[in-house]
């Protein structure tokens, strides 16, 4: 399991005004948090450098391709970081839509700078969150790999409850053969009960479960 | 062509058979033979014969002078006067008559052929001739230019009924009276009289064009006129006299100024607009500046908080909120010049029209506040010089101010009214809305004050600006009860400019 806490969060500020890229990267320079600012969304998108932990701060009002529906499209994608959006006045139907897709904060110029603080360590810990969840699955799921088909199957019928003696009838091997591949199932997935082992099976998403 | 037909009036039976013969002969046709003066008057009438031959001394009442007088005036006919000897009262008397000849007796055949041979022509050369004055009077009588011809002499001889209505002088009034007399016309702009054309020597005086020139009626009315001058030349050196022509452009000017000024409306509906989207612009572009200030002294404090603090990045942060301040400054700026720039179009306007045109804009708004207006303008306001977009822009402003104050307040209504002033005009509008608290009534007029969650506080301190460019002063004062009065003072003219 990678350790993320070992990356420095990284804040991408997307706004067409100089100054206000300036004075957010500042603020959050002052709190030690390192930030990357972009005129554009296009900007944003060409940049090749990955970002291992962060959140977006992006301002609604864009030229060229608005703020939203840039948003909308961006929630969807697989590691989507949260996004912070700024808004120049507070537009009901937009931010009732931004907040509908799912963004984490919606704050009207001129911000508070505490707010803006507060709402960006807010946004990075809801990252943190996602990004070790989403490892712990990856590691989940990389462990089940290393089992046998037999053992998945016995897995899986063992966590619906059944006995040994079912399963041996179910899968048509020995009970002893059974309670062997419980066994190793527990050791390679690191479990170390029964319900342990069921919340895990419950993590990996069905369609990355490898069929028996 | 069918035989002339001749009348002849000869109170001597004898005589008058033998002139019969004679005209038979010579292929005339005599329709009528009468002694009497009286008959011949009458039978000339019914007859209508082509030519008269009249004796001078005739039995009766009239004698042939005084009947050849009726029949010419009558109906035209030509006379041909017959007598025995002239004396020369007799002749002047006759000459008046415009006799087309005398025969004396006894006559003989070829004289009397040739008189009525010229008489007959001349007769025709009257008729074509009078046939063509019949027309051009028919044309002058109805068409819509004034006409008045002169004689050499600058005396008129006609004048049609258009010119009369417009000088005031009837026909019979005006005939040979000298033209000066009857045509007054005056620069519209100096109110100098116009040179009388008949004056000058050289053919055409030029008048002043495009509604540059008054016609003064007799009873002092006075029409806008475009006219021409032409003299009447029988040859290229002798003039017969002149004619004036000249057409009321009243309806012309004023169709002319009608467009002028829906033009202007239009111009002035567009500046209205331009200033909404200037409102717009203005919340974004003074937003980014302050966004960016909030920020950076936010970013100070944090870099002050430090320990220890780090005064060299506080220091950058804080260079940072005056170089935006600044960039905030120079937006609401230059939203003042643009109210200030703009009175190149002062004129003088008038308060209560500018009040009712605004109110009629802002109605739909009104309507959907659900708020009364009432308007008191007093009567015979003067006009005072001002920008109108301006100073609708000012009242609108304040409709507004006043809409958005009675929000949620249960009575709505909204007075507009004028009323002289000392040294000036004075507009008050009053709301029935929350008021406004003694200690900010001074700050509502600032730029970027503001109450309102969505306001950015710029249309009270336009309305400042335009107030101020205008010379004049606005406040606002609590209503007595409830509400708010914005009392705008402006005087006839903006004076000293700041």
């Amino acid at each position: 399991m990678p350790d993320t806490s070992a990356y420095r969060p990284t804040i991408i500020v997307i706004d067409d005004d100089e100054s206000i890229r300036e004075a957010i990267g500042d603020l959050l320079d002052s709190v030690d948090l390192e930030s990357r600012g972009f005129a554009t969304i296009q900007d944003f998108q060409s940049d090749t450098r990955p970002v291992h932990l962060g959140c977006i701060v992006l301002d609604v009002r864009l030229p060229g391709r608005s703020g939203l529906d840039f948003y909308e499209q961006y929630v969807r994608s697989p590691g989507a970081m949260p996004v912070i959006f700024i808004s120049a006045h507070a537009d009901v139907s937009t931010s009732v839509r931004a907040m509908k897709t799912g963004a984490i904060e919606f704050l009207t110029k001129p911000v508070r700078h505490q707010e803006l603080i507060e709402a960006v360590q807010g946004a990075i810990a809801i990252d943190f969150e996602r990004r070790r969840a989403q490892a712990e699955v990856e590691a989940l799921k990389a462990a089940f790999e290393t089992l046998t088909i037999q053992e998945r199957r016995v897995a899986r019928l063992a966590v619906t409850g059944q006995l040994n003696k079912q399963i041996a009838g179910e899968v048509g091997i020995s009970e002893a053969t059974v309670k062997h591949h419980r066994s190793n199932v527990m050791q390679k997935m690191g479990a170390r009960t029964l319900i342990e082992l069921l919340r895990m099976l419950d993590r990996i998403p069905p369609t990355d479960l490898p069929t028996a | 062509m069918a035989a002339a037909t001749v009348m002849i009036v000869e109170d001597d039976r004898i005589v008058a058979r033998d002139i019969r013969q004679q005209v038979d002969r010579m292929g005339y046709s005599v329709v009528a033979t009468t002694g009497s003066g009286e008959e011949a008057v009458a039978l000339a009438r019914t007859v209508r014969p082509d030519l008269v031959l009249m004796d001078i001394r005739l039995e009766g009442e009239i004698d042939g002078i005084e009947a050849a007088r009726q029949i010419r005036a009558g109906e035209g006919i030509p006379v041909i006067f017959l007598t025995a000897y002239g004396t020369e009262d007799i002749v002047r008397r006759a000459s008046e008559t415009d006799p087309f000849g005398y025969l004396l007796k006894p006559f003989e055949e070829p004289q009397m052929r040739t008189v009525i041979q010229m008489a007959l022509f001349k007769r025709r050369a009257e008729a074509t001739l009078r046939l063509s004055e019949r027309r051009y009077s028919a044309t002058l009588s109805s068409i819509s230019d004034g006409v008045i011809t002169v004689d050499e002499g600058g005396r008129i001889d006609f004048i049609n009924p258009i010119a009369e209505r417009l000088t005031g002088w009837t026909s019979d009034e005006a005939v040979g009276r000298h033209l000066s007399e009857v045509f007054l016309a005056v620069d519209a702009e100096s109110r100098a009289a116009i040179e009388d054309p008949t004056a000058r020597d050289d053919a055409t005086p030029s008048f002043p064009q495009d509604g540059a020139m008054l016609l003064v009626s007799r009873h002092g009315d006075e029409a806008a006129i475009e006219a021409r001058f032409s003299l009447i030349m029988i040859d290229q050196s002798s003039v017969a006299g002149s004619v004036l022509v000249f057409t009321d452009i009243t309806d012309r000017l004023a169709a002319a100024e009608a467009l002028q000024q829906a033009h202007a409306e239009l111009a002035d509906v567009g500046r209205l607009a331009e200033m909404g989207e200037l409102a717009a612009t203005v919340v974004h572009e003074v937003n980014q500046p302050l966004m960016a200030i909030v920020t950076n002294a936010g970013s100070c404090l944090q870099w002050l908080d430090r320990d220890p603090p780090k005064v060299a990045k506080a220091r950058t942060a804080v260079e940072r909120v005056i170089r935006d301040g600044h960039r905030a400054g120079s937006v609401v700026r230059s939203i003042h010049a643009l109210v200030r720039r703009a009175p190149a179009q002062t004129a003088l306007v008038s308060l209560n029209d500018v009040v009712s045109e605004t109110v009629a804009i802002a109605r739909r708004d009104v309507r959907r506040a659900r708020i009364a207006v009432t308007l008191d303008l007093q009567r015979d306001l003067p006009a005072i010089m001002g920008d109108r977009v301006q100073l609708q822009q000012l009242i609108l402003n304040l409709i507004v101010n006043a809409i958005e104050a009675m929000e949620g307040a249960e009575e709505k209504i909204l007075t507009l009214s004028t009323r002289q002033a000392p040294e000036g005009v004075q507009l008050s509008v009053q709301d029935t809305g929350h008021g406004v608290p003694a200690a900010i009534s001074d700050q509502i007029f600032d730029a970027l004050f503001t109450t309102k969650e969505e306001g950015l506080g710029m249309g009270l301190s336009i309305s400042r600006s335009i107030v101020a460019v205008h010379g004049g002063t606005i406040e606002a004062l609590p209503r007595s009860g409830g509400g708010c009065e914005f009392l705008v003072n402006l005087p006839l003219t903006p004076g000293e400019r700041e």
